[in-house]
This record gives structure tokens, C-alpha cells and sequence, in this order.
């Protein structure tokens, strides 16, 4: 049994290892969580080796093995351990996509403006700077910064909607704080000039302007594109 | 060769939620599982009896606060407990420290505003709602007559890990590896529960639609009601279960959070047995009921005062 424990407190420090090496752990958590999640593989690799040493210990007669009325409880445990293990190490996880929503309709998650406008701030970008990217808008709108009218670069997961017309749809981010089990959805309304022709699920960079777009009430953050290009999942898909 | 397998689009995002909420808990877990193996090792029973006081009261205070001296999670509890019932530390005191070690304690405390984003009022009503029902339940048990207490029960120390004794004629290379075996015993105990509780928590995500657990967690009795239960059954770790009350954050009140996280420290299924065996079936009926009427009320109350985070 002890060379088992050691071997998945071995493995769980292998997995921390891999994910920070690839950089898939920003698949699963903040960045600035990786300082903790790098120390908590050298502590797990640090318990598996004095796993081993005590296997060495048991060999030489110093250290009693566990007692038989814990090995059923103590596999059942093993076996329930081995799923995330095996999750972490040979799948390569992506982003979370449209089926995290849980069935949830995209058109209630779109990003809407306040309903009145916030003062702006006296470090205000000037109108005609571009907005780079999802999370510069979302913090402009926060603030209150002018942005109708601006230029956008941004980048997303396509989701279409039977609600939205042919050449409409939803550029989708999550926004996650420390890992993904707290993501939270941002829709932003992208109108094409045509049908883009991109499925759902499909990761663009959308290049156009900002305008509002009035819907069941709200006015709508909106992208009115002109260049809506196909891309791969990028490092940094949570905000 | 490298296997990379790429699952299909839901099951991507269950595993991602499933293995984030699991290393999002590591290192939390292991500063608890350190700091329990620390005290099983160091602190022996007798000099921490000697500090106890002998009126009812303040050795019920004493006793829901004795967490801080002796961080345990839940897990840790029950074994310490019977080790100072063996002492002769009264069965109420016992039990008081049981319902209330497995949060009031820095570890735990810290990972709570950890998981909420430094939020210093959900971790100072998570300690006031355990510390009320701890403080109550060993008020009550402290009334009963010492029969119907259990008086005679729990004075025989378990085996494994809690009943370990502390060794002092060890050289210090071999305590410490002592010390690391004792915590290794306990993560493998604990990382089972954390585990299904992930997985079940990833699997509500993936396949239930927030907007009807909103509808669910939006009604203020309800919420409460839906989530005790919950936390009953997950059983999830003290130092792990904010992690995943705060993924139901999004969904649930607030006050159905807080009592999640403090309901699912006291009644838990995993525990049910050995808090059978060490404190009599009379302690656990009235810990049962006072806990969760106790929180039920707390839970609704917190939510119509502050409805979310």
C-alpha cells in the first residue's frame, strides 16, 4: 500500500508539473495562483518520497503496514484518486465552452450598457484609441468610460442562438477568479455584415465598433464587425 | 509517447470543473492535514487538560475556541476528541470542540477568505453561525444528566492516526518523517470526500441549467433547505468545502452558502458513525436537531438581511 501512496502523491506532483510546464493550468485556474499550485507539487513530491523511504523502512522491519481492516476503505480511496489523476495527466483540457452554461440561453448573459451613464473617469481614453480585447471593454464599461463608437478588437467562442438573426451572434468569455468551478459567462452581441459562416463553439478575433442594440428593453453591448476571422483557443481564453 | 486525448465538448467542461476544484483544495488541504499531524505528534493530551477550566460555561467557551490551539479539520476531530474524553474532559466539552474545531481554526478561517476573495464578513458569519450552534448544543449537553449524556461513552482511543501516541525518544530526522507519515494518512483520508464532492459539484454545473438552480436558490426558504441537505450528504472537508460553496455562490443566497458550510461541518455522513460511537445516540439526536433547526433559522435570516455576495 505504501508504494501506492507514494506513487499517486508522486503522480499528483507530476500533474501539478505538467500543467504549469504546458501551461494548461490556465485552462483550470487563475495565473496567480500558480506560485501555490507549483509549492503544493514539491510538498506532494516531498510525501511521496518519504512514502518510499518508509516502503524501504516496512522492507527493513522498522515500520508496521497499515492494518488489513483499513485495505478495503484504503483502495476504494486509491481508485476514487486515480480519476483526477488520469483527467490531468492524459487529457488536454480546453477552455470551458457553451456547454458549462448548463443549458442556460446566451441572449440573458449579454453584456447590456448601465441604464444611465457613469461619470467618466479623468484618466479617460480618448474616443478614437482602440479597446483591445474583451476585458479592456468590460472594464471600460465599468468605469463608465466612453465607448460607443470606439474601435474593438475582440475574441471569443461563437455561440448562436435561435434568437439571434443569421448574422448575428454571441462572442462568449468566461470570467473566472480562481479557478474554473467560479467561471462566470460575458456575452457580447457581434453583428457580421454578412453570415460569418462560423459554428458554435468556433474561437474568433472580431475587429469592428461598438454600438448599442436595444433588445426586450435593454440596450445590448454590441460589436458591429467588419472582420470576423476563425482562430485557435488562445493561452489566456479566461478573463 | 504522450497520450493527449481531447474529450467531447461537455465532458471537457465537467473534467476542467472537476479537476480545478480539486487543485484549487491541495494546498489548503495539506496545511491542515501538517497542522493536524503537528498536534497529533507534539501536543500531548495531558498538557492541553491542564489548561481546561472546571465551571460549565467557560469550559464550553473554552472549548468551542480550542481550535485555534489544535487546528483539525474534521476529519482530525473525533480521534482527538476521545483522546481527551480518555483524559477525562467531560463529554459536553468533547462535543463542543468537535462541532466547532473543524472551522474555528486559522486554517480553515483563512481558506474560507481565500475562497471568497478576502470577503471578511462571510468568514466572520460562518465562524459566528458554527460557534452559535456549537455553544448551544454544549450548553444543552452540559444539562443532561450524565447518563443520558453518554457519560461512559467515548473514553476508549480509536485506532489509527488520532490514537497514535507522542513520541519523544525519537531522533528529530525520524519525527519528522513521522510527522510527514501521520499527515500523509490523513490527506489520503480526507482527498477521498473532496473528490466527490468535486465530482459532484462539476457534474451540477455541466448538467444542471443555472438559470433553474437560480430559480431553485432564488426563494429564500428553499435555498436553504436545498443546500443543508446537500452538505449532509458531500461531506466535504472544513478546509476544502468553501471552494466549493463558493462555485454555488453564483446560484444560492448567501445565507443558504453560509449554512451549507456549516451544517456540512456538523452533521456529515462520513462522520455519522464514529460521532455515533463516541458520543451515544442521545448526543447525536440533539446535535442533529438543535444543528439544523439552529442553522436552518440562521440561513434564512442571513438571507433576507443580505440576499447575496
Amino acid at each position: 500500500m505504501r508504494l501506492l501512496r507514494a506513487a499517486l502523491l508522486l503522480a499528483f506532483a507530476a500533474l501539478i508539473a505538467k500543467l504549469l510546464v504546458t501551461g494548461e493550468v490556465g485552462k483550470y485556474m487563475a495565473p496567480t495562483l500558480n506560485p501555490l499550485t507549483a509549492a503544493t507539487g514539491v510538498v506532494l513530491a516531498g510525501m511521496g518520497a518519504v512514502e518510499l523511504l518508509r516502503r524501504t523502512d516496512h522492507r527493513d522491519g522498522h515500520a508496521p503496514e497499515p492494518a488489513p481492516d483499513q485495505t478495503m476503505d484504503e483502495a476504494l480511496t486509491y481508485l476514487l484518486v486515480i480519476v483526477p489523476l488520469a483527467l490531468g495527466l492524459l487529457v488536454t483540457p480546453r477552455t470551458l465552452g457553451a456547454s458549462a452554461l448548463g443549458g442556460d440561453h446566451i441572449v440573458p448573459l449579454l453584456l447590456t450598457f448601465p441604464p444611465s451613464p457613469a461619470p467618466a473617469s479623468s484618466a479617460s481614453p480618448t474616443p478614437d484609441s482602440r479597446i483591445e480585447d474583451v476585458a479592456q471593454l468590460v472594464a471600460s464599461l465599468r468605469r463608465g468610460d466612453p465607448t460607443r463608437g470606439r474601435r474593438v478588437y475582440a475574441r471569443g467562442m461563437v455561440m448562436r442562438s435561435d434568437s439571434l438573426a443569421a448574422q448575428e451572434f454571441a462572442l462568449l468569455r468566461y470570467s473566472i477568479t480562481h479557478c474554473a468551478a467560479d467561471a462566470r459567462p460575458v456575452g457580447l452581441l457581434v453583428i457580421a455584415s454578412g453570415d460569418p459562416g462560423v459554428p458554435s463553439g468556433q474561437w474568433v478575433e472580431v475587429e469592428g465598433v461598438v454600438s448599442s442594440q436595444e433588445r426586450e428593453g435593454s440596450a445590448l453591448v454590441s460589436i458591429q464587425a467588419h472582420r470576423v476571422v476563425p482562430i485557435e483557443e488562445p493561452a489566456d481564453a479566461y478573463l | 509517447m504522450v497520450l493527449a486525448l481531447v474529450l467531447p465538448s461537455r465532458l471537457n467542461d465537467f473534467s476542467v470543473v472537476f479537476v480545478s476544484i480539486i487543485l484549487q483544495s491541495l494546498p489548503f488541504l495539506l496545511v491542515g492535514v501538517f497542522a493536524s499531524a503537528f498536534v497529533q505528534q507534539y501536543l500531548s493530551e495531558g498538557v492541553l487538560t491542564r489548561w481546561l477550566p472546571r465551571q460549565r460555561l467557560p469550559l464550553v467557551l473554552v472549548s468551542s475556541v480550542f481550535g485555534f490551539l489544535a487546528p483539525v479539520c474534521d476529519c482530525g476531530v473525533i480521534p482527538l476528541a476521545r483522546r481527551l474524553r480518555a483524559k477525562g474532559v467531560p463529554l459536553y466539552a468533547a462535543t463542543t470542540f468537535i462541532l466547532a474545531a473543524p472551522v474555528v481554526n486559522p486554517v480553515v478561517l483563512v481558506s474560507t477568505a481565500f475562497a471568497f476573495q478576502g470577503n471578511w464578513t462571510i468568514v466572520a458569519l460562518r465562524l459566528g453561525m458554527t460557534l452559535s450552534v456549537a455553544i448551544t448544543v454544549g450548553v444543552l449537553a452540559s444539562l443532561l444528566p450524565p447518563v443520558a449524556s453518554g457519560a461512559k461513552q467515548g473514553t476508549t482511543p480509536l485506532a489509527g492516526v488520532g490514537a497514535e501516541a507522542v513520541s519523544s525518544n525519537q531522533g528529530p530526522i525520524s519525527r519528522a518523517r513521522e510527522l510527514v507519515a501521520h499527515a500523509t494518512s490523513e490527506y489520503f483520508d480526507v482527498l477521498f470526500f473532496i473528490i466527490l464532492g468535486a465530482l459532484f459539484t462539476a457534474a451540477a454545473q455541466a448538467i444542471v441549467p443555472r438559470g433553474d438552480l437560480v430559480a431553485l436558490g432564488g426563494t429564500r426558504i428553499v435555498s436553504v433547505l436545498v443546500l443543508m441537505p446537500v452538505a449532509t450528504l458531500l461531506s466535504i472537508c472544513s478546509e476544502a468545502d468553501a471552494f466549493v460553496a463558493r462555485a454555488f455562490a453564483a446560484n444560492f443566497s448567501l445565507g443558504s452558502v453560509l449554512a451549507f458550510m456549516t451544517i456540512g461541518q456538523i452533521v456529515d455522513l462520513r462522520n455519522a458513525l464514529l460521532l455515533f460511537q463516541t458520543l451515544g445516540r442521545r448526543m447525536v439526536f440533539l446535535i442533529v436537531v438543535v444543528s439544523y433547526a439552529l442553522v436552518f433559522v440562521e440561513g434564512v435570516l442571513i438571507t433576507g438581511i443580505l440576499p447575496s455576495l
